[in-house]
This record gives structure tokens, sequence and C-alpha cells, in this order.
């Protein structure tokens, strides 16, 4: 009870395509911002926004990833 | 003084067209609310008020339970809360930034660790208790009646302050056109003996918005779902948009490095900045507002509440870093009523349009917000005037439109006092922050306290979803708690902002704790006068009201659950049970 599976999608939305983009954009966004704020000194601020995004974006990647797996399972499954 | 008249009457004509423009999309989009309440009417059980009905006299006594209709989609929970939350970082950019300078992306991600941990707390007792109350009703629950009474008033507090912020932000963010008409806000700035400033126009258009506002409420006019999802999308789109394009065209890390290394605050000056910061994430509670009007609030909160936690924590932080990369703090403090929109404006190429567009969709929205402070106020009082903490005036309800107009009017009086009296003041969104951050850090206090407690008191209850890190103790029935250490360590760290708005918010600690005494000894009155225990409880039949609160919900798994672990206890009590098949 207490676990919160992922949702199982029934087909690829408009919703699963920005997702993966923001994920996709997220990424090297968080990048840039850490190499660039490390290139001048080691503040908190830098390393926690670029950390944030990476993670937000790997987050999400992770999540699309999942979801897609799920969606196959259930194809594979119908399909039998 | 002819032409300053004309640019006068042009900058109300301007103003007055975007409310018109915001009323009609309300109208347009509240059909759905206003075929509730006339459906309401029609069966004669009152109107559909936070979830509470009432015969038209008022009578407390023939007050009876009429259940909101459970039409909140999972992508309308979200949007729900972000067009309330997501406002919050209009408002409190210029603020934080004003005050913790260069260390403000740290005051805002102290301060947004501790609304991490409130936010899940909150996930926890909304996806337990899905009903309109939000952290008066967890209070009661878990504390009783006066508990229930003291957290009530201090969201009372909080959001007749959130009318009179949101509202003064609101038309601070439409000022941002008046240099478009030519119009200089600060000559309308008058001193007037030790009064300093205080700038009649800006005054005038946030007290006509709370007018305004009351009329709304009083009339049954509210935005729907609808409208809150679509505001709320575009500003989050807008905010994503105004960090990342910032963050790519504009941002300068040798600007946000220097001044973080070298225009860091005072230990005082960061204290402040942090306890501001908070500000910036209050407004969780609209999920648990809207939890009763939620599709399987169970299933549904968890992913949305998670969900917008963090986009607010990443947003916010992310705001303050690519705001001090691109403009040094000085600039936050001159343009503290429009912060946003002055960042955007000054992102290249897009800066044109995003300026005068965050300024608008800053306006809507925190009028939106402003608006969930009347609703919310009359919510909670009737909510509180049901279980019996507050007086039956406030339970009147008007012979026409069937709202709650006492409690409405009342508490837009209270909000446009305030506001005239923060006017008054040398920096009127400080003070009114300052109000603010002193009722949300006392009431999520007592929503900790509750959670604790409710893990003991109440451990039969489903719970959805958990707050992470919990120690199971078997007790001496043999019954398991888990006590919840994320709790203990919320309440210490929001104890730790309360306590630093308590030191360092030179209005907010005396008016807060006066607004709170003045309304506990209204209680204790209220209370021996209605012959009502004052520290006791009114008898509440609380696994009754449960069990109807899930089955409305629809949430049969649960209810199931609930039974079967309502007649364990009850066997291991040698009791039979009321709930069992022959009870």
């Amino acid at each position: 009870m207490r676990g919160r599976p992922i949702l199982r999608p029934e087909q690829f939305t408009i919703l699963d395509l920005c997702h993966i983009g923001l994920g996709g954009l997220m990424i090297p966004l968080g990048v840039i911002i850490l190499m660039r704020t490390l290139a001048i000194a080691v503040t908190i601020p830098g390393i926690l926004v670029g950390g944030a995004f990476v993670a937000f974006g790997l987050h999400r990647v992770w999540l699309a990833w999942s979801r897609y797996r799920l969606y196959r399972q259930d194809r594979k499954g119908s399909a039998k | 003084m002819l032409t300053s008249a004309c640019k006068l009457v042009l900058a109300a004509l301007f103003e007055i067209a975007i409310w018109v423009w915001e009323l009609t999309a309300s109208v347009k989009c509240c059909r759905m609310v206003q075929n509730r309440l006339q459906r309401c009417r029609a069966s004669r059980t009152g109107e559909c008020f936070g979830g509470f009905g009432m015969s038209d006299n008022g009578d407390t006594a023939t007050a009876e339970r009429v259940e909101l209709r459970r039409d909140v989609t999972i992508w309308g929970s979200y949007t729900w809360g972000y067009a309330d939350v997501g406002a919050d970082i209009y408002v409190a950019l210029g603020l934080v930034i004003g005050a913790a300078q260069g260390g403000a992306p740290l005051a805002f991600a102290a301060a947004g660790l501790v609304y991490i941990m409130i936010g899940l707390a909150f996930t926890e007792l909304a996806s337990s208790y899905p009903v309109a109350g939000g952290g008066h009703y967890y209070s009661l629950r878990g504390l009783g009646d006066f508990g229930g009474f003291v957290a009530g008033v201090a969201l009372l507090l909080d959001y007749t302050i959130d009318i009179a912020l949101f509202a003064t932000a609101s038309t601070g963010y439409l000022n941002f056109f008046l240099p478009y008409l030519g119009i200089n806000l600060a000559d309308f700035a008058v001193s007037i003996g030790p009064l300093q400033n205080v700038n009649l126009l800006w005054l005038g258009e946030t007290l006509v918005m709370i007018i305004f506002l009351r009329w709304l409420n009083v009339r049954g006019i509210r935005e729907s779902s609808l409208v809150n999802e679509v505001i709320g999308l575009v500003d989050l789109i807008m905010e994503m948009s105004v960090v990342v394009f910032g963050f790519i065209l504009a941002w300068k890390p040798d600007l946000l490095v220097h001044q973080w290394l070298h225009e860091f605050p005072t230990p005082r000056e960061f204290m402040y900045g942090f306890s501001l910061a908070i500000i910036s994430f209050v407004g969780l509670e609209s999920i648990s507002q809207a939890a009763q009007e939620t599709r399987r609030p169970a299933t549904i909160i968890p992913r949305t509440s998670i969900a917008l936690i963090f986009t607010v924590f990443i947003l916010a932080v992310g705001f303050s870093v690519v705001g001090l990369g691109i403009l040094p703090w000085q600039e936050f403090r001159a343009h503290e009523a429009d912060p946003v929109a002055y960042l955007a404006s000054h992102i290249p190429y897009l800066g044109v349009v995003a300026g005068p567009f965050a300024a608008f969709l800053g306006a809507t929205i925190l009028f939106i917000s402003s608006n969930t402070g009347v609703m919310g106020d009359s919510r909670l009082i009737f909510s509180m005037s049901h279980f019996r903490l507050v007086g039956p005036w406030f339970h009147h309800v008007h012979p026409k439109y069937h709202t709650p107009s006492n409690a409405i009017i009342g508490f837009g009086w209270v909000g446009m006092v305030l506001t005239i009296i923060a006017f008054l003041t040398p920096r009127v969104l400080d003070t009114l922050a300052n109000l603010y951050a002193f009722g949300a850090t006392f009431g999520y206090m007592l929503v900790f306290t509750s959670l604790i407690r409710l893990r003991f008191s109440d451990p039969y209850t489903p719970r959805p979803y958990k707050v992470p890190l919990n120690l199971k103790r078997r007790r001496k029935d043999g019954s398991i708690v888990e006590i919840p250490v994320l709790g203990f360590l919320g309440l210490l760290g929001v104890s730790s902002i309360f306590a630093t708005v308590v030191i360092t918010h030179e209005i907010g600690r005396i008016a807060g704790p006066a607004w709170v005494l003045l309304c506990v000894i209204y209680y204790v009155i209220f209370r021996r006068r209605s012959g009502l225990p004052v520290f006791g409880n009114v008898p509440h039949d609380w696994e009754q009201e449960q069990m109807d609160v899930l089955n409305n919900a629809e949430e049969f798994e649960l209810l199931e659950h609930y039974r079967q672990a309502l007649i364990r206890r009850d066997r291991q009590q040698g009791i039979l049970s009321r709930w069992s098949e022959g009870g």
C-alpha cells in the first residue's frame, strides 16, 4: 500500500513527449551551469542548482524509460 | 495637473480592463460551480461551501453535510496547487534577495529543505484525511478542540494576510505598466508627519481590488478548476522559460560568484532572509483543501503533492541563482514590487515581450491567490463554526447567494485594515510578509505536532503515503506504531524558522502573538457562554467520520483496511466491534 508504482501508460501522449523533452533539456543545462560556475569558483548555489537540474533531468528520463518498458510489457501481454 | 489627472484616469481604465477580462474568464469558466450551487439551492441543503451545507436561516443546529463533487483530476490537483504555491515566488523573490543579498540562494535552499518536510507531512495527512479543512482539521483530530482552534486562527491570520499581501503584490505587478502610460508611481507618494512615502495610488488600487474580491465571493463567483489548470500551466511554462532562457541567454556566473563571495549578508540579515524565504513555499494546503474534491485522493494526492514540492523547490532556488547571475541584488530590492517581471525584462531578445507578459501573468496569478485567501478564510471559519470552535455568526448564509457573507465581508474588512496599516510602514510588502511568515510557521508547527500525535492516537487510519524515515515500536497492547523521525526533524526545522521570525521580524513578533491571544480570549468567552468545555473536547465520532470520508472518496480498499483494523483492535480489547457484521 505504501509504494507508489509508476502509472501504467495506455498510449504515448504529448505529455510524455514534454516530459522527455524537459528531461533532455535539463541535463545539458545542469552540466553547463556546473561547468561555468566551477570554472570560476566552487560555490554552493552553482553546485546546488546545476546538480538539481541534472538530477531532475535524469529522473525524468528514467521515468520515461520505465513507462516505456511498462508500455511494451502491456503490449506484449495483450498480443499474446 | 490636468495631464497627471488624465494619466491617472488612463491607468485606472487600463486596470479595470484587466480586471474585467479576468472576471469574464472566471464567469465563463465557472458554470460548473454555478450549476453545483444551483443544485444545492434546489435541494434546500444550502450552498456547497467547504463541504458543509446550511439552511437559509443560518441556524447551526440544522447544519448538514453536503459533499463536494469529486471532479479534480491528477493534473487538476497539480495545477490547482501550482496556481497557489507558484504565485509566491512573484512576491518572495524581491523580498528575500533584498534581505539575504548574495546569500539568497542559500536562504531559499535552507527554507526549501524545511518546506520539503512540511510538504511530505501534508502529503501524508491529506491522503489519509482527504477533507477540506487542512491544518485546522488535522490539529483538531490530533490535538483536540483547543489545538484545532489555535491552528485555525494561525491559518486565518495567514489567509487574511494572503488577501492583503497578494492583492498588494498583484497591483504592484499591474503598476509595471504605468511607465508605458507615462505615469510615475513615485509621484503619488505623500509624506504626512512621521509617515513617509505612503503611495496613495497603489493603496487605492489594492483596496479596490479587495472590495472587488469580496463582491465576487459574496455573489458566489469563483474561478473554476479549469481556470486554475490553465493559469497554473501557463505560469509553470512562463517561470520555467524565464529560468531556462535566463540561464542560456543572460546568466553571468562571475556576477553570481562575486555576490556570493563579496556581498554575503551578516548573520542577522541572512536569518531574516531565510525566515522570509518560507513564504515562497506557502500554499501547499491548497492541495489538502482540494482533497475533498479530488478523485481517488489516496492515489492522486501523493503523486501531485510530491511533484509539486520538488517543482517549486527547484524553481525557487533556480530563480534566485539565475537572478543573482543577471542583476545585482540591490536592483531586486529596488523592484521588490515586480521582481519577476523586472528579471524577465532583462533577458536579451525575449525581454521586450517576457517582461510585460510576466507582469500580466503575475498580476493575474496573484489576483487568484488573493482570492484563495478570501475563499480560504470563509471555508476555514465555516468549518470551525461547524465544529463549534467559533460562534454561529460566522455561519450566516446570504439569503440570495447562499454564501457565508458575514465571514467574507468580516475578513475582507480585516484584510483592508491590515493593508492600510502596512501602507503606513516604510516597506509595505515586507511588513505583510513578516506577518505571513509568522502565521505560516506557527500553523506548520501544529501540523507537525498533529502528524506525530496522530501516528500514536490514530494508528488504524490507512496511510496511503507515509513520510520517510520511520522507527517501528511495539506498544503494550501489541499494536505497532511507526514513529516519524522526519516529522520530528521537520518540527525542529519549522520551529527554528518560527524562532527566527520572532527574533528578527519586528512587526511579526508583536502583531502575530497579539492576534492569537485575542482569538484565544474570544474562544474562552464563546465556549464558556455556550456551556462547552474550554480546554476539553466536544465528543466527535471520528471513526464514523473517517468511514464516511473514505466511502465518499470511493477508496473502498482503504475503507476495508480501516474496518478490519478497527475490528482487530476491538477483538484485542475483548469487546464486540460495532464495525463487524454482527456489531
